[in-house]
This record gives C-alpha cells, structure tokens and sequence, in this order.
C-alpha cells in the first residue's frame, strides 16, 4: 500500500516524472486512476486539496457571477479528495439515446457518437457509483410490487426512474475520496499527490503538446510535473479556468484556437413547485416521492417527455418529480370540481402534490466563464460566470406540462396547474443542479469543439480532458454517472495511446 | 240504551293528532322544497340553455371570471353560438373528451381544462 504524497513536502525546483499526469481528484480523476490500474505505464493523480474541507484550500474557486442569479461559485463545488462528491445528492440515470443526437430543432446539438459508444460502460460506472443493479426503465416492473405507476395514459409524458447511489455501510451517497482512498492505495502504478495546485499547463514552443505542469502548494512551494500525456479532470468551471489561464505559448489559451474554451457552460436548472398535480383517486405510489428499495436498488419515479413528443414539438428533455402534498385554493377545488362533475369522474379522494424538475438547457455559446483580472492565493487569474437562461428554455418545458395535463386528464387520472407563465416567475424559484457542463465541449470539428470524439484537446497530442466539461449537450440527467461511463471510456483509449 | 263512552276517542287526543299530522306534512313539504327555495338565483341569460348543462354553477362562475380575464377579445354571442354547433350533437361529456383527445385544452390560471368547458364557464359571466 503506497501512501498519499504531500506537495507541502516537494521541495521547490523538484521535476516529478511520470507517464500520465490526471489532474483533478473528483469522480472523474478518481475513476481514471482506478481503471488504470495495472496498466503499463505510471499515473501520478493530483489533487489541490487535501482529505477534508479547508477553506483557504475551497477559498481558490472564489470568482464573479453576473447574469441570471448563481450560486457563488466557491459554494456549489468542493475542493478537496472526492471533489464534489463529497455532497452530491446521488441521483442518477443515464442519458437518453436522443441526448446524443444532433436535433434539428437544437442548434449546436450532436455529439460524434451515438450513446450506443458508452453502454458498455454505464455497468462499471453503476458500480463506482453503488446504485445497485443497473435497472432504470426496467425499474417499472419490480416497482409494481409497491404499487402501481400512475395511469398517465396515452401521451407525450411518462413515468421514468432514477436510482440512487448509496456508499456502502452508509445512508449517503459515494463520496469517492473516502470511499476509494484505500483502493488508490493499493494500486501499484499509481501515485496520489495531495495539495497541489496545478496551477498552467505548460505547451512546447511548437504548441502541439504538454512539456510540464507548473505546481504550487498554499505554503509556498512551486515544483513541475513532467508527464508524457496528462488529463485535465477539474470539472465544467476549473477546466476552462486551467486552459485559459495556461495561455504563455497560445495567447487565447491553450485549445481555444476558435474562443470555444469557457463556453457553453450549462447547469440543470432545478425550479421548484413548477405546478400542480391533482390525482382524483388519490393513491400516489411511494416511490414518486421518496426513494425506495426493492432488490438492492435505491429508485425513484419521474416524469419525462417522450422522445416522440421532443421530436413532435421541439421541446428538450426534463424531468419531474413529485414532491409535497398540497391544499387547493378556490379556483383549484372550483376547476376539479367541475371538470370531474362534467366528466363523471369520481374525485371524492382527491389529493394534489406539487412537481419540481430538472430541465435541460439549450446550448447558448454566450453562456461562459471566462478570465478576470482578479488573482487568487497562488496567483491564477479567477473566473467570472455569465449565466443566462432563454424564455425558450421556459416555454419547452411548459408544453410538456401542457401536454401531461391534457394526458392525465384524457386519462381520467388526474389535472394539473401550471403555476408560473412569466420569466420573472421562474426566476423567483429557480435553483440549480450544482452540475456544471459544456464548457470544453466535444466535436470532431476544431472549430466546433475542444475536445475529440477521445476526449483530446484539438491540437495538442498529448492533452485529454475527462469530465462533464466534453458534454456537447447536457441531457435532463443528474451527469455523474454518465461522466464516469465516458472517463472508462477514455481509460480503454490512454491503454492504447500510451505506449 | 247509548253507545258506552269508552269506545269513543277522547276530543283532546284527535285534536293533538291532527295537530302532529298537520306539522309533519308541513314540515316534510317544507324540507322537500327548501333547496329550491334557499337555492342560489341566477339573473337569467340568453345562454340559460348552454349554463344548464354546467353541473355546479358556482365552480363554473369562479372558472368563468379566471378565464375572461384571460382573454384579451371575446365576444359572448359568438362563443355561445360556436358552443351551440359543438354540443348540438354530442353531449357535454363527449365534447370535453373530445377535447381532450384532439389537444383542445386551454389554461384557466393554469389549470388545463378542456377547451369547451373553458369557453362555456366564461358564458356565466355574462348577465
């Protein structure tokens, strides 16, 4: 078993040599390390923090939000083992086959391959994570012991399920730094450097590859990494922050030949009580609300546009979750009393939830992080985030609602308020997922994105990026769980590249 | 030689008898028509043979004001003659399904509610 390093002991001017440098101790640069294991070269992963929270460590995400209101950014990310984690909710499901197409009705849609080139993949990824059996859809079946699914009826919106990761001996999600410490140690190729702060990736005077990496420590101390390939696994904000802020040899920043690098950056907006939903017979399985178990798996229901719907009426993906039981106002006992009279539907049982959601935003490349003139601790430029979100991003998901209270409603299962029509009304309860993606994006075109079909920087042959930062477009699902399918995937790639 | 006094009904009992037969008529008939008589009087409209087929009046008057509001032109007349095509040969029930079935759904303070429902509780507030 190799113990963690210690970069506060590296004395200052120290060349590290190494294979593969992965920089970023988060689910991503965790989950690489592990699946190279045994691999024939050497990894050295490098994490800025340590094995808990430090503040002046967590002070270096400080940086500027303007737009539409955002978390600041040092909150909704965690620097240190594990990345973030160590407070992540657990959510997961994967992405959708059409979350990888190139959708007419979305521009900048499309990644270079279809979802077919991760399934492989999504099992081990499942099994990082500690969600039990890789059900999801199938999940209806054996949810059908605890009741039946709501009878939505024929229609653009259905029932589709989360599960939930849950770490071993524990009622909380994996946080992978304390979970997998002990694994890290044990792997014999590889080398964990704690509180070092990569702070620029340093090109060859040609710019066609990584030379060294420049690390400083919070104490003082300022050594080099000299990898013969390197993977940036920092996440959707601190990945653009390393490229752009590393911009000695290419003055844009390195990989951002065509101002890609930094742009659309996207999150999950996550409104609360968005409507109403009435159930006339009142009965709403458990697991709509709460997660529940059946054969090892923790799941949940939602509900979510049909991919015949999306493609009928252009709308994007999102999910809706039902949440707290409420009591009707007047005009809400006065609509279901009339309607279920009108109908002859008995509705003496009546009971009504409110629906949250996570939606999926359309790609916007003015939605970006960028450089300021700021510094922080260890002198890297800080951040600002420009964060928009369109009324059309608004109006999809409205016809989605639309459409699942003319369907409940033709079913004789139910109605629904829709409780916000204005963009100030969405505004006053939006919240966010904390899932920061899009901002290294994926093409095979340079001038469409930074990265490759495998995850390398455009023109830079020893540099990859692992991460939600390659996502092209975002999906409606939680993106842990398909991060980690993706960084397994370039795991099979670096065995091949790296000779 | 008389009929023996005690065959007959004393005078005091058949009077009290007729007394609580004459109250409980009363009381049975005003029982029977109190709802008509406390029930909620509508001003009459031209439109009474459309609002009759609403089945809670008042629901349909609080619809009704929401769904005006919502609208920027309406026009009574039309609507009530657009309603009466509609429903002249299908009952209320098989309009709304209808409705339903074919996207004709509108929102009433964001309730979605079937189009012809909609339309015929704003008819309530005209007077």
């Amino acid at each position: 078993m190799r113990a963690f390093l210690d970069a506060r002991s590296v004395p200052s001017g120290t060349v590290v040599d190494t294979d593969l440098a992965v920089i970023g101790g988060g689910p991503a640069g965790i989950s690489l390390a592990l699946a190279l294991a045994n691999a024939r070269f050497k990894v050295l992963l490098l994490e800025s923090g340590g094995m808990a929270f430090d503040g002046a460590t967590q002070g270096l995400y400080a940086g500027e939000e303007t737009g539409v209101r955002y978390l600041p950014l040092e909150a909704s990310r965690l620097r240190y083992l594990g990345g973030s984690s160590n407070h992540w909710g657990g959510w997961c499901r994967p992405l959708t086959a059409l979350d990888f197409e190139a959708r007419s009705w979305l521009a900048y849609s499309g990644w270079p391959f279809p979802r077919a080139e991760i399934e492989p993949y999504f099992a081990r990824a499942q099994s990082l994570v500690e969600a039990g059996p890789f059900i999801y859809d199938k999940t209806q079946k054996w949810a059908a012991a605890l009741g039946a699914p709501i009878a939505l009826g024929a229609g653009g919106v259905s029932t589709t399920f989360f599960q939930f990761s849950k770490q071993r001996d524990n009622i909380l999600p994996t946080h992978f730094g304390e979970r997998y410490a002990e694994d890290l140690k044990r792997v014999p190729n590889l080398s964990v450097m704690l509180h070092a702060n990569v702070t620029g990736l340093r090109l060859s005077h040609d710019a066609r590859s990584v030379d060294h990496l420049d690390v400083r420590t919070l104490t003082g101390k300022s050594f080099a990494v000299k990898p013969r390939y390197s993977v940036v696994a920092t996440g959707g904000i601190e990945t653009p922050r390393l490229l752009l802020a590393s911009n000695d040899v290419m003055k844009s920043g390195i990989g951002n030949g065509h101002d890609l690098v930094g742009r659309f950056f996207a999150d999950h907006p996550i409104p609360g009580n968005t409507a109403i939903l009435v159930l006339f017979n009142g009965v709403l399985p458990s697991y709509y609300q709460t997660p529940q178990n059946a054969y090892g798996a923790w799941f949940r229901a939602a509900l979510t546009p049909e991919e015949a719907f999306q493609r009928s009426r252009n709308v994007l993906c999102s999910l809706a979750t039902i949440e707290a039981e409420v009591q009707l106002d007047s005009l809400g006992m006065a609509a279901v009393t009339e309607t279920t009279a009108a109908l002859g539907i008995e509705a003496a049982n009546m009971r009504a939830f409110t629906l949250g959601c996570g939606m999926e935003l359309a790609p916007d490349p003015d939605r970006r992080v960028a450089l300021t003139g700021q510094r922080d601790a260890l002198g890297m430029p800080r951040l600002k985030l420009d964060m928009r979100i369109s009324d059309g991003d608004f109006a999809g998901y409205r016809a989605t609602l639309s459409e699942l209270g003319r369907q409940i409603l033709a079913a004789r299962t139910g109605m629904l308020r829709i409780l916000h029509s204005t963009r100030e009304q969405w505004l006053s309860v939006m919240d966010w997922g904390n899932h920061h993606m899009g901002t290294t994006r994926m093409d095979t075109d340079p001038r469409r994105g930074v990265v490759d079909a495998n995850s390398r920087v455009h023109g830079v042959e020893n540099l990859y990026i692992a991460g939600s930062s390659v996502f092209p477009t975002y999906g409606a699902s939680n993106p842990t769980l398909n991060l980690l399918a993706l960084t397994l995937r370039l795991a099979d790639h670096l065995k091949w590249a790296i000779k | 030689m008389t009929v023996a006094s005690n065959t007959s009904l004393p005078r005091r009992s058949v009077i009290v008898g007729a007394l609580t037969g004459a109250i409980a008529i009363v009381t049975g008939l005003a029982l029977y028509e109190a709802p008509r008589f406390f029930a909620p009087r509508y001003a009459p409209t031209p439109f009474d043979d459309l609002l009759a087929l609403l089945p809670d009046r008042d629901s349909a008057i609080r619809i009704g004001s929401v769904a005006r509001a919502g609208q920027k032109s309406w026009n009574a007349n039309e609507t009530a003659s657009r309603l009466r095509s509609r429903l002249r040969s299908k009952t209320l029930a098989t309009a709304l399904a209808d409705d339903l079935r074919t996207n004709g759904t509108v929102e009433v303070g964001g309730w979605i509610l079937p189009e012809t429902l909609a339309q015929l509780c704003t008819l309530t507030t005209k007077s």
